[in-house]
């Protein structure tokens, strides 16, 4: 069984058809990338996988489940985690607590619990600090557990995202161009991370990219997605090498 | 010396109590940032529960004390299963009418509540230690709200609502908690400010009094619990202090709401809590300058 299956997915706001005819599949322990030109679609197929739009047509499983038209936060309760664009920490959050948000809502204790710090809440939160803590060792973050996220750069605001996305050990791991405004020596540190945590975890990743370092680094399978249609996928070699993508978006970059 | 102790009284009796009130806008706006115009209508309903019980029923503060409490909390879910759903500037507007609806509502039925004129006689239950032990224990009981899983969950909310679902937080069910908590809040700040001042009129609980609180919230620190305690008791101390001019209080209060807005957009205190971290670090600091200076002045 496939970690995510999605078939036929279509999406339009208003006249403006933003996803077709999309399919594609994640299996876990698999890195896959969505790749295509800006306007293509690709951040409105994240957001219909993690529910913060409802799909027209079309079908996602997720571990076999139907999700589409599940709320969102039941999506990212049934393991499937996710990293923003445009990085999207909570601001009045210290970065562990920021970490720390991905546990809470699994958490047992109850607001009398809460209120009155019963022991129940005592040992809760000492271990979803220490989890927390462990996902921040792992983006090598530890350090700035008790900084204020603003205070960061940006390409540490980028690994704090990913260290809270990946705390709650989801199934699925979506990120969004990780790689954006990153500098070269970031991106190499990124490509690292996200494959020693892909080992480490076994999780599915599906990533949106444009630079093609990543895409070529780091993914085994990529779906190349145009005008709101598949336009190929395969293997790295095979996408690369297909006419039509060079046509639609790679174009020079092939040919090098 | 007079001067103080009337101070004191009136802090005690009056700045306290309507800080109970403030503290349901803390959990509401500060933690959480939704709007609430009428935060003072649930003020109002703890106040009217336990005035009607205590006067027609007789009961005492430990029955009416939980009675409002719940009559908030339930006045809370009634308000919050609307709300939660909307946008948050239509919570406001959502907030704003239901206050003035209920203060309108209250005073059109005189037969029960005296209407307009009020309701007096109502049996004075509390004294200054109860309205300062009750004040500590809600503090207490927000601080370690704040510090627990659903106060983060309260703040990756109000910083945005999008992200704080996407990583399975739910949104509607947080907001409609701390709508019911807020009011239960609320409400027992109104339960003792009947028993406190034995009169109760509607009139007290109008929009006013809610922006009011909004402003001390603001001014003091929008996530800041200690931020907003400070400005409650300065905010509601102030109007008293300049009382020998009435023009000239209104001028100073608005001009230090109006230099906090714009030179410290993020309150007083901002995120800062001044617990013993805080100050321990402060201490810390200033040691460290005052050991520099000495050495500095040692190699002179």
């Amino acid at each position: 069984m496939m970690l995510l299956d999605i078939q036929n997915l279509a999406k339009s706001f208003g006249g403006v058809q933003a996803v077709k005819n999309v399919s594609l599949q994640v299996d876990s322990n698999r890195i896959v990338t969505v790749i295509g030109p800006n306007g293509a679609g690709k951040t409105t197929i994240f957001n219909l996988i993690s529910g913060i739009y409802k799909a027209d047509a079309g079908s996602i499983q997720f571990c076999g489940k139907e999700i589409v038209g599940l709320p969102q936060h039941e999506i990212a309760r049934m393991g499937v985690s996710r990293t923003f664009q445009n990085i999207r920490l909570f601001m009045g959050l210290t970065v562990l607590e920021n970490v720390m948000t991905s546990l809470d809502p699994a958490g047992s204790y109850s607001v009398f619990s809460a209120m009155l710090t019963l022991p129940q809440k005592r040992r809760q939160e000492k271990e979803n600090r220490n989890l927390a803590l462990q996902a921040l060792e792992l983006v090598g973050l530890a350090d700035y557990r008790d900084e204020q996220p603003k205070n960061l750069s940006y390409g540490l605001q980028r690994r704090v995202e990913l260290a809270r996305a990946i705390a709650n050990k989801p199934k699925l791991l979506l990120l969004d161009e990780p790689a954006a405004g990153l500098n070269p020596r970031e991106v190499q540190e990124f490509i690292g991370m996200v494959s020693s945590l892909r080992e480490r975890f076994g999780f599915g990743v599906l990533i949106i990219e444009h630079r093609m370092q990543v895409v070529n680094e780091l993914s085994e399978h990529i779906y190349v997605v145009s005008f709101g249609n598949l336009l190929a996928h395969g293997s790295p070699y095979e996408v690369r090498n297909n006419p039509d993508v060079i046509k639609a978006y790679i174009g020079e970059e092939a040919k090098r | 010396m007079q001067m103080f102790n009337y101070l004191l009284s009136y802090l005690i009796n009056n700045v306290f109590i309507l800080m109970i009130g403030m503290l349901g806008v803390y959990v509401l706006t500060g933690l959480t940032g939704m709007f609430s115009m009428g935060q003072a209508a649930f003020m109002a309903v703890g106040g009217y529960t336990a005035a009607m019980l205590a006067k027609f029923l007789h009961w005492p503060l430990i029955a009416t004390l939980p009675a409002s409490v719940l009559m908030g909390a339930l006045f809370g879910l009634l308000i919050g299963l609307p709300a939660v759903r909307l946008r948050r500037d239509y919570v406001a507007i959502v907030s704003l009418g239901f206050g003035e609806a209920l203060v309108a509502f209250l005073n059109n039925s005189a037969s029960l509540t005296g209407g307009a004129l009020g309701l007096t006689d109502i049996p004075k239950y509390t004294n200054e230690y109860i309205i300062i032990g009750a004040l500590v224990l809600i503090i207490a009981f927000i601080w370690n709200f704040k510090k627990s899983r659903f106060g983060r969950q309260c703040i990756a909310i109000k910083s945005d609502e999008l992200a704080a679902a996407s990583m399975g937080i739910n949104v509607a069910r947080v907001k409609l908690l701390v709508f019911v908590l807020a009011g239960a809040i609320s409400a027992l700040g109104g339960c003792l400010y009947v028993h406190t001042t034995t009169y109760l009129d509607s009139s007290a609980f109008g929009w006013d009094q809610s922006s009011m609180w909004i402003i001390m919230v603001f001014f003091g620190g929008i996530n800041s619990l200690t931020g907003s305690i400070f400005a409650g008791i300065i905010l509601g101390l102030i109007p008293e202090i300049l009382r020998f001019s009435n023009e000239l209080r209104i001028v100073i209060y608005c001009l230090l709401v109006l230099f906090i807005v714009n030179f410290r957009p993020e309150g007083l205190f901002g995120t800062v809590e001044w617990d013993m971290r805080t100050i321990r670090r402060g201490i810390g600091k200033l040691s460290g300058r005052i050991k520099a200076v000495r050495a500095r002045k040692d190699v002179k």
